[in-house]
């Protein structure tokens, strides 16, 4: 339901957004059919809420302490979705005609033609699968056709280009690793000639399975078009299971599953909403998570009951999905501005990471939100044992004062050491996802065993997810995706991009300042 | 081991990833033996000069601080100045770093320890020290030993001596020559390294460096020219035709 300051929108609103966005002239015909779906769903209200918890909701949404992240009242399609791509290369699909793919170009159109039939919240695929292990038999059987590694390389370089080229939106995301292949190099090879922005890559590293020699070599590559980010497989197999995935930003969730909803609580303007502390942790937190929770299960529900994608969709009738194996993501989002605000209101001096005061609230802040969240049940996600899992969302373009997740903010960087032990501090409270982002000066890319040691030792300390880019490399991180200066700057001039997320990203540099993070230096006192 | 000995600890880098393989902790001990026209950290030279901002600490201060980054370092390099003027200092602190950094590297490896030295001290008199030290990055700052007489002040007859006998005993970590224009001979100097080096090249890194202004002492910039890319991927080109087992341009 469309809404303006908690009332409704009445017909002729609607009629005139619908007006708007027909009569747009920076739209494309794609983003124009998007913005239009969206603007039926908002016709809906959300079914199933107690009309004092609806009311409540309403008014957070206002003041901006739940947002629902563009989704609308209304889900018809899960969020994220992350299809065993492997059941595709073993049998094929009926649905999209194609039987089990022989040599690398079949398995290649494959799966390209399975990514445009992946729904998502942004009408793209937001995993495309673990590329290596889909690919590396096929590769390996084009090079003993052809003698070499050429063939093979340039058809993977033609097909990650292809992703870029037709996935408009950063938020796709494939994995590779942990072990060494031949494909997993030559994915590397062709990202650093590529320098896209799409496809988002994890390389999902266990010090025990992935070669240093593999590991420094994703570093360097990472150095130069900003992808891959590692993920500390072990945590995230033992939390998830072995059949996880990480989609969109840095997402971990259970493969041939998904998410069905991220809504989000902007602990920023909670935290101005309070008295103070007292107020925060008795009145307004407790509240505005059952209200969130409540807004999540009415959702949830209408997706799984009232919508046909459960029954009917081809992912779920050809086994690529299990229904069992989504879940509900319960976001937080600006921790750092939240404790900073309520330090003030309590009128003590200590800052975010700066301060073990105002640290130890942060932790007592995220024990209360997954204590709470954790005793709730919603019947749809047994995956995770019938509770939401948490999820450190990463901030939109539209936020202004208001840090992604738990992080720091950017411009309060502390030194590197202390400041992966600080983010560790809260990286065990989101198995669905958190992240943070580690930019260094260029010339590390010339010793990238010593990044990799470094993160070594931020997954030791108890990070489950690092990112780095270098200085001077033109595919940069925003907050979890990717995009690259020059379209940036070329959007800035007025000129047209292909990639939808270019705006976004162009939003938060100027608003969140993200050039102005700390670029790690080859040395530090 | 004995704690006693202080070294004039100039600085400690907690992060360095340009003091050898992987990310280190870079400790800078006051005092050179040499005096290059072009060091650019001259500061580090003088350990009498009441101005020079120091700190006496001990091996197991500096211990602490190595410690204080695990689980993100590797190990400790030292460097200068020119560190083995405080050999005492160096074997006790090696000593402490080996027994109190075991399992500690990222990874769960062993702490590592490096000397960046410029070679004028004689290893082959110092057994003790070889033993916690994992491997030497050397100056091989001139090859001709009367350019190495006017460029240094010094000779390098133990300098080249230390290359054989660290190649030999596995310790030579890196071989490292600035190139400055004029005043060093590139190409002599690592054809030297190669001649001497025989078949131990093939497992040794050279960094060839190229001269940069920052932090030359003022009077000493005049006739100090900063190579070009060109010369300095000749010389890598000449490394590499040479047999040297890595070759790396900075």
């Amino acid at each position: 339901m469309a809404e303006e300051q908690g009332k409704k929108w009445t017909l002729a609103q609607h009629q005139e957004k619908v007006k708007s966005i027909i009569s747009d002239e920076t739209l494309t015909p794609h983003q124009m059919t998007y913005a239009l779906a969206a603007a039926g769903r908002d016709l809906l209200d959300t079914p199933g809420m107690d009309a004092q918890v609806e009311a409540d909701y309403r008014d957070m949404k206002a003041k901006g302490w739940i947002c629902d992240l563009n989704e609308g009242d209304v889900t018809y399609m899960p969020r994220y979705i992350l299809p065993d791509y492997a059941k595709l290369m073993e049998k094929g699909s009926d649905f999209l005609r194609l039987s089990p793919p022989e040599t690398l170009l079949d398995a290649i159109m494959a799966l390209l033609a399975m990514y445009s039939s992946v729904p998502s919240v942004t009408h793209f695929p937001v995993y495309i699968g673990r590329l290596d292990r889909l690919l590396e038999p096929f590769v390996k059987k084009e090079m003993e056709k052809t003698g070499g590694e050429e063939t093979s390389f340039q058809m993977i370089k033609m097909f990650l280009r292809t992703i870029d080229r037709t996935v408009f939106d950063s938020f796709c995301h494939g994995n590779i690793g942990p072990e060494d292949s031949k494909t997993i190099r030559l994915i590397l090879r062709a990202e650093r000639e590529l320098q896209d922005s799409t496809p988002n890559l994890t390389l999902l590293y266990d010090p025990k399975v992935t070669p240093d020699e593999l590991g420094a070599l994703a570093i360097e590559t990472a150095l130069d078009c900003a992808k891959p980010s590692f993920a500390k497989d072990s945590l995230f197999r033992e939390e998830l299971g072995d059949h996880y995935g990480i989609a969109s930003c840095y997402n971990g969730l259970p493969v041939s599953g998904g998410a069905y909803t991220l809504t989000r609580l902007i602990l920023a303007r909670v935290a101005e909403g309070a008295k103070d502390k007292e107020d925060f942790m008795t009145r307004a937190l407790p509240w505005a998570i059952d209200t969130m929770l409540a807004f999540m299960d009415a959702k949830i529900g209408f997706l799984v009951k009232e919508t046909p994608f459960f029954q009917t969709n081809f992912l779920v009738k050809e086994g690529f999905i299990q229904p069992d194996r989504f879940n509900g993501l319960f976001g937080v989002v600006g921790m750092n501005e939240c404790v900073n605000t309520l330090m003030e209101k309590e009128g003590k001096d200590g800052k975010f990471g700066y301060d073990v005061g105002a640290d130890n609230l942060a932790l007592e802040i995220m024990d209360f939100i997954k204590d709470r969240v954790d005793h709730h049940e919603n019947p749809h996600c047994p995956f995770w044992k019938g509770r939401f899992m948490l999820h450190a969302q990463v901030g939109t373009d539209a936020d202004s004062g208001i840090s992604p997740g738990t992080r720091i903010a950017i411009g309060s960087e502390l030194p590197l050491y202390d400041h992966i032990r600080h983010a560790a501090l809260f990286h065990k409270y989101f198995p669905s996802g958190t992240g943070d982002i580690f930019p260094f000066d260029s010339t590390a890319a010339k010793n990238p065993e010593a990044v990799l040691d470094i993160f070594k030792g931020a997954f030791d300390s108890g990070m489950r997810y690092i990112s780095t880019y270098s200085s001077d490399s033109d595919v940069i991180r925003i907050t979890g995706y990717l995009v690259k200066r020059s379209d940036m700057d070329a959007l800035e001039k007025g000129e047209a991009v292909l990639n939808d997320t270019v705006v976004l990203g162009l939003t938060s540099r100027q608003k969140s300042k993200i050039e102005e993070r700390k670029v790690r230096k080859v040395e530090e006192e | 081991m004995n704690q006693d000995h202080k070294a004039p600890v100039h600085k400690i880098l907690n992060h360095s990833i340009v003091d050898g393989r992987g990310n280190r902790t870079a400790v800078f001990l006051q005092g050179c033996n040499f005096n290059c026209a072009y060091c650019h950290n001259p500061e580090t030279i003088d350990w009498k000069d009441p101005t020079v901002s120091l700190t006496w600490m001990t091996p197991a201060e500096v211990t602490n601080r190595v410690l204080a980054n695990v689980p993100f370092v590797r190990g400790v390099t030292v460097s200068g100045g020119e560190c083995t003027l405080h050999p005492e200092f160096l074997r006790a602190f090696f000593w402490d770093v080996k027994d109190r950094g075991k399992g500690k590297a990222p990874g769960g490896g062993n702490l590592t320890t490096l000397i960046d030295s410029n070679g004028s001290y004689d290893f082959r008199k110092d057994p003790e020290l070889l033993k916690v030290t994992d491997g030497i990055l050397l100056d091989v700052k001139e090859g001709n030993p009367e350019m190495h007489r006017e460029l240094i002040g010094a000779s390098n007859v133990q300098v080249l001596d230390n290359l054989v006998y660290l190649a030999q005993r596995g310790k030579l970590e890196e071989i490292r020559t600035v190139v400055v224009p004029g005043r060093t001979d590139p190409e002599e100097t690592i054809r030297t390294v190669a001649r001497l080096l025989g078949e131990h090249r093939k497992q040794a890194t050279y960094r060839l460096i190229k001269y940069r202004p920052m932090g030359v002492r003022k009077e000493m910039l005049k006739g100090l020219k900063v190579p070009n890319n060109h010369t300095m991927e000749e010389l890598r080109n000449l490394a590499v035709e040479l047999g040297f087992g890595k070759v790396i341009v900075t």
